[in-house]
């Protein structure tokens, strides 16, 4: 492999990006409660659904269920989930609780709630 | 002889053809693309590239020591050529089936499936650790047989060249008879989902034919829209996480593990193994989901508008496993 060919793959690799994010690719949310306890059931073999608590932005929600809860979080386009054991490992914020994944690189997600989801989650936890 | 790399010409189709599959996200699904995803999958691509270039002075001499004691003389001829691209791709079929049934190959491999999505830049997410987890090891009995080396690495080359047209989603299937034969956007869309179903299955590089005789094929089902990745996904965008995530997932789980043979269970053993049974093997997966019935498939539209995309996504999480 050339210099040239070396230097145009990185002009293209930036060229491509911005061009994907310039044509309004990717998007997308959590919709609702349901949505959310499909998505923990496809991502966790076993895993039941119970409640479901979905961030008022669309980006992050919490499904607890029988054996433990789930966090959601909207990866992209597409959402990523890790199972959390109880207790499940959270603080009240504001508007909303965060809640850690125990995952460094996954991060902690904050789930904006409004006020009565909110009191209702930290009760469940 | 000297041969051209068949991968080095083709990087401006590739290019091109990616351009093209994004202005049919555009019109058709937006969320097929995500641009974030796209700069992880072409940076590992890159960085491919350039683990590529370091360690093929050391690969291609090895290739030239184990042609020294070749079994048979076998020239420039072009049936020479013929041969080795079909055992070559039966190489490839060993490698990529031992990738996802031993974690220390598959600690490099699994860098090409961690996106969650299957567009044509997913095929660009390579590895950077090829060269240390010994992949090129499956090749060395073409050496052996006598297949000169640069005829062997350019039939790999057409092999890799011919492995990018099939990550996408815009073809759905091809007439019968390739799809009986050769390796296809279809079959590949299995290999990449992690649905319990098709887990572990269609290794094929080319030749779908090697997975029909080894028992490891499966068919796209209409039923059962695959979804992609891995099945704990990263949830991270950073490249050197995708990169060596599970490297250090290895080191750790060999570090905590009691006694020498757990510690080689984490390097040996398929993914998903562990000593104390705390984790999800493929086949445990496929067990779940057969015993579970909310882990069973629902119907789902495969010809989805952008609006029809959201509903089929929110059907295909609900799919099995």
């Amino acid at each position: 492999m050339s210099l040239t060919l070396l230097l145009g793959s990185i002009i293209a690799v930036i060229a491509l990006v911005v061009i994907a994010r310039m044509l309004g690719l990717g998007g997308g949310t959590i919709a609702d409660e349901a949505e959310a306890r499909h998505v923990a059931e496809a991502a966790l073999p076993g895993f039941a659904a119970d409640e479901a608590f979905v961030s008022k932005d669309g980006r992050a929600a919490l499904v607890l269920g029988a054996d433990g809860a789930a966090l959601v979080k909207q990866h992209g386009t597409q959402p990523a989930v890790r199972r959390l054991a109880r207790p499940v490992r959270a603080e009240p914020l504001p508007d909303g609780v965060r809640v850690d994944s125990g995952d460094r690189m996954f991060g902690p997600l904050s789930l904006q709630l409004a006020p009565e989801a909110r009191d209702k989650l930290l009760t469940l936890l | 002889m000297a041969l051209p790399d068949p991968v080095d010409l083709a990087i401006p189709g590739f290019v091109a053809l990616i351009l093209a599959e994004m202005l049919v996200a555009r019109a058709r699904n937006r969320r097929m693309y995500c641009p974030k995803d796209t700069m992880t999958s072409l940076g590992l691509g890159f960085g491919s590239t350039v683990a590529g270039l370091l360690a093929g002075g050391f690969i291609y001499a090895l290739a030239e020591w184990v042609h020294g004691f070749r079994l048979f003389e076998i020239g420039w001829a072009w049936w020479a050529f013929a041969l080795c691209f079909v055992l070559d791709d039966l190489a490839y079929y060993l490698f990529h089936r031992s990738a996802h049934r031993v974690r220390w190959f598959w600690a490099s491999h699994v860098i090409h499936h961690s996106s969650q999505h299957y567009n044509l830049s997913t095929a660009l997410r390579q590895t950077w650790t090829g060269f240390f987890s010994l992949a090129f090891l499956f090749r060395l009995p073409l050496f052996l047989l006598g297949f000169p080396p640069a005829m062997v690495f350019f039939c790999a080359g057409l092999n890799l060249v011919y492995q990018f047209w099939i990550h996408t989603e815009v073809i759905g299937r091809m007439p019968r008879w390739f799809e009986a034969v050769m390796n296809t956007p279809s079959h590949h869309r299995v290999h990449h989902a992690v649905n319990a179903r098709y887990l572990d299955r269609n290794y094929a590089g080319v030749f779908i034919i090697w997975d029909r005789m080894f028992g490891t094929f499966e068919p796209e089902r209409d039923e059962e829209r695959p979804r992609y990745g891995i099945v704990t996904q990263l949830g991270s965008f950073n490249i050197l996480w995708a990169a060596f995530h599970e490297w250090i997932g290895i080191a750790r789980d060999m570090w905590r593990a009691p006694g020498w043979r757990n510690k080689l269970g984490y390097l040996i053993r398929e993914p998903g193994w562990s000593h104390d049974g705390s984790r999800l093997t493929s086949a445990r997966i496929r067990e779940l989901a057969t015993t579970n019935p909310s882990l069973r498939a629902e119907r789902s539209n495969p010809e989805e508008d952008q609006d029809a995309s959201a509903v089929w996504i929110a059907s295909s999480l609900r799919s099995s496993r």
